[in-house]
C-alpha cells in the first residue's frame, strides 16, 4: 500500500494488526477488529473501528488501519507512530494501492468522481484549536474547494480539508473532486454520504 | 473335363459362402438398427419411426475434473450482489460495488486450501499477464473468518486486486465450490457468465466468450429495435416542430412546387365547393 507522509501521532492506542507484517492475527482477533458488516438493500453498511457508514448506490468504501511501520514491514513511516483509522469513501472503484490521503486513487478519478477521506489523529488532538469544529462536515459547498488544497496537485481537480472533533476523536475530512467544475453536481452525493457516516466514542 | 467341373463347383461354393456372409452381415446391421429404434413404426406402417430422443445428461452423470466443482443445480445464472466483508489481514472493513456501476466485474471465488486455487492465486499475483477485458475489474472473494484462515488468505492475496472475505457472498452468488468465477455486467447488475476451470487461461476464455456473446446480443438488439424507434421519434419530433411553426397537416408548403401546382390545377383535396369566406384566384 502506498503511504503518504503525515503528522506523527503519539497516542497510546493498542497496536493494530498488520497486513503484511509479522504479526498476523488469529481468527478471534479478526472477529473483534473487523467490526460489523452487512448489506442493507442498496445501501451498504460498513462499520469498523467505531466508524459506521451507510453507503448510497454507486459508492464503496474502506475503513481500516494501515500497517504499522516496523523493521519487518514495508510500510513507510516512523516506527514509533501508532496508526489510526482511515476511511476512504468514493463513488468510483477504489484501487488497492492507495495512500492515506488518496494518492493512487486520485490518479484514476473521472470528472464526476469524488473521494472522501476521514483521517483520524491521536486523541490528544481532540478539541484543540485546529480541531475545534464539532461534528462531521456535511455541508460541503463548491466555494470551499480549491486546487491549492490538494495533497497532490492534479489538473482540474480540487480539494477541501476540514479538521473537526466528533465523539472525542480528532479527524481530518479531506474531499477531492475529479473536476472542480463538477462540484455542484457531485457535492450533494458527498454530503449525503457524510451525513450517513457516524463516529462512536473510543 | 472333370477338372473343369470340379473347379467350377469350387468357385460356386466360394461364391455361395461369400453371399451367405454378406447376408449375415446385413442381418446383423438391421438387427442393430432395430435395437437403436430405426426402421418402420409398428403402430403406423409405412411411416418412418420418429427418431429416438436425444439422450440427456443428468447433472449426476455430468463429469468434471476432480479439481473443479460441479455446476450448481439450477438452470439459470445466479444473482449478483455487492460485496461487503473484511480484508485478509482483518484490519480493514471493505465494501465493493458490483451492481449499478459502469464497469463490469469478474468475481473470483477462491479458497486458501484447494490445490487448483493456488494456480489462480499465482496468476493474480501478475496482473499484467491476466489480460483482463477493458473496463473490467477483478475482485477476489474467500469465505469469511468463520471458514478461512485470515493469515493464509493474507499470504496469498495479491496486492493489486481487492480481496474480500465474506461467507455471505458465497450464498448470494450460489457458489458450488472453489474455484468459481462469475462475470457481472455492472450497469444492469446481471450475471453474464459463470463457471470454472483448471487454470486462468481456460476461465478467461470462458468469460471472454460470455462477454462477446452478450455484446453481440446487445448489438443485435440495438439494430433491430432502436432504429424503428428512432425513426418514429424523429417523425414525431418533426411533426411537433412543424405544428409549432404553424404548418398543419396538408399545408401547401409541405409539397414540392410541381406537386402543389398539380394539386392546384386539380383543385384542393376534399373540397366541398363551399366558397363562402374565401376566394379562389
Amino acid at each position: 500500500m502506498l503511504q503518504t507522509a503525515r503528522p506523527t501521532t503519539t497516542a497510546t492506542t493498542p497496536a493494530t494488526t498488520t497486513r503484511e507484517g509479522a504479526r498476523q492475527p488469529d481468527r478471534r482477533v479478526c472477529q473483534q477488529r473487523s467490526g460489523q458488516v452487512r448489506q442493507d438493500g442498496r445501501l451498504m453498511k460498513l462499520a469498523s473501528h467505531g466508524i459506521e457508514t451507510d453507503l448510497p448506490p454507486g459508492w464503496e468504501g474502506r475503513i481500516g488501519v494501515r500497517t504499522q511501520p516496523s523493521a519487518d514491514t514495508r510500510a513507510i513511516g516512523d516506527t514509533s507512530e501508532v496508526p489510526h483509522p482511515i476511511v476512504h469513501l468514493a463513488n468510483f472503484a477504489l484501487p488497492e494501492q492507495r495512500g492515506d490521503f488518496g494518492s493512487g486513487a486520485v490518479d484514476l478519478m473521472g470528472d464526476d468522481d469524488v473521494l472522501v477521506v476521514l483521517f483520524e489523529y491521536g486523541p490528544e488532538c481532540a478539541n484543540t484549536a485546529l480541531f475545534k469544529r464539532q461534528g462531521i462536515p456535511k455541508d460541503l459547498a463548491p466555494s470551499m474547494f480549491s486546487s491549492s488544497a490538494l495533497q497532490r496537485t492534479m489538473p482540474g481537480q480540487a480539494g477541501c480539508q476540514i479538521f473537526f472533533t466528533e465523539a472525542g476523536r480528532a479527524f481530518c475530512s479531506y474531499t477531492v473532486l475529479g473536476r472542480q467544475s463538477s462540484a455542484l453536481r457531485v457535492l450533494p452525493q458527498a454530503n449525503d454520504t457524510l451525513s450517513r457516516t457516524r463516529i462512536a466514542p473510543r | 473335363m472333370t477338372a473343369v467341373v470340379v473347379l467350377l463347383g469350387l468357385v460356386v461354393a466360394v461364391l455361395a459362402l461369400l453371399v451367405v456372409g454378406l447376408l449375415r452381415s446385413h442381418a446383423e446391421i438391421l438387427k442393430r438398427l432395430h435395437q437403436l429404434g430405426a426402421g418402420l413404426d409398428p403402430d403406423n406402417p409405412g411411416q418412418p419411426a420418429s427418431p429416438p430422443p436425444t439422450p440427456v445428461t443428468s447433472r449426476e452423470d455430468f463429469q468434471v475434473m476432480p479439481q473443479v466443482p460441479s455446476p450448481p443445480d439450477r438452470e439459470e445464472f445466479g444473482g449478483a450482489a455487492d460485496l461487503v466483508g473484511v480484508s485478509p489481514g482483518g484490519n480493514e472493513a471493505l465494501s465493493v460495488r458490483i451492481t449499478g456501476v459502469e464497469h463490469d466485474t469478474i468475481v473470483a471465488f477462491l479458497s486458501s486450501g484447494c490445490i487448483t486455487c493456488q494456480k489462480f492465486w499465482d496468476a493474480f499475483a501478475k496482473p499484467r499477464k491476466l489480460k483482463l477485458p477493458n473496463g473490467t475489474r477483478l475482485v477476489i472473494v474467500t469465505k469469511g473468518v468463520d471458514g478461512e484462515s485470515p493469515s493464509s488468505v493474507a499470504s496469498l492475496a495479491p496486492s493489486g486486486f481487492p480481496t474480500v472475505m465474506s461467507t455471505q457472498a458465497f450464498t448470494d452468488y450460489d457458489i458450488p465450490g472453489s474455484p468459481y468465477f462469475v462475470y457481472v455486467h455492472g450497469p444492469s447488475g446481471r450475471v453474464r457468465g459463470e463457471g470454472t476451470g483448471p487454470d486462468w487461461d481456460q476461465v478467461s476464455s470462458l468469460l471472454s466468450q460470455a462477454t462477446v456473446d452478450a455484446g453481440l446480443a446487445t448489438s443485435l438488439e440495438g439494430r433491430l429495435v432502436a432504429k424503428p424507434d428512432a425513426d418514429a421519434e424523429r417523425e414525431a419530433r418533426i411533426d411537433r416542430e412543424l405544428f409549432a411553426a404553424g404548418v398543419a397537416p396538408g399545408d401547401a408548403s409541405l409539397y414540392a412546387p410541381d406537386q402543389a401546382q398539380d394539386d392546384a390545377a386539380d383543385g384542393p383535396p376534399d373540397h366541398d365547393g363551399d366558397h363562402t369566406g374565401h376566394d379562389h384566384p
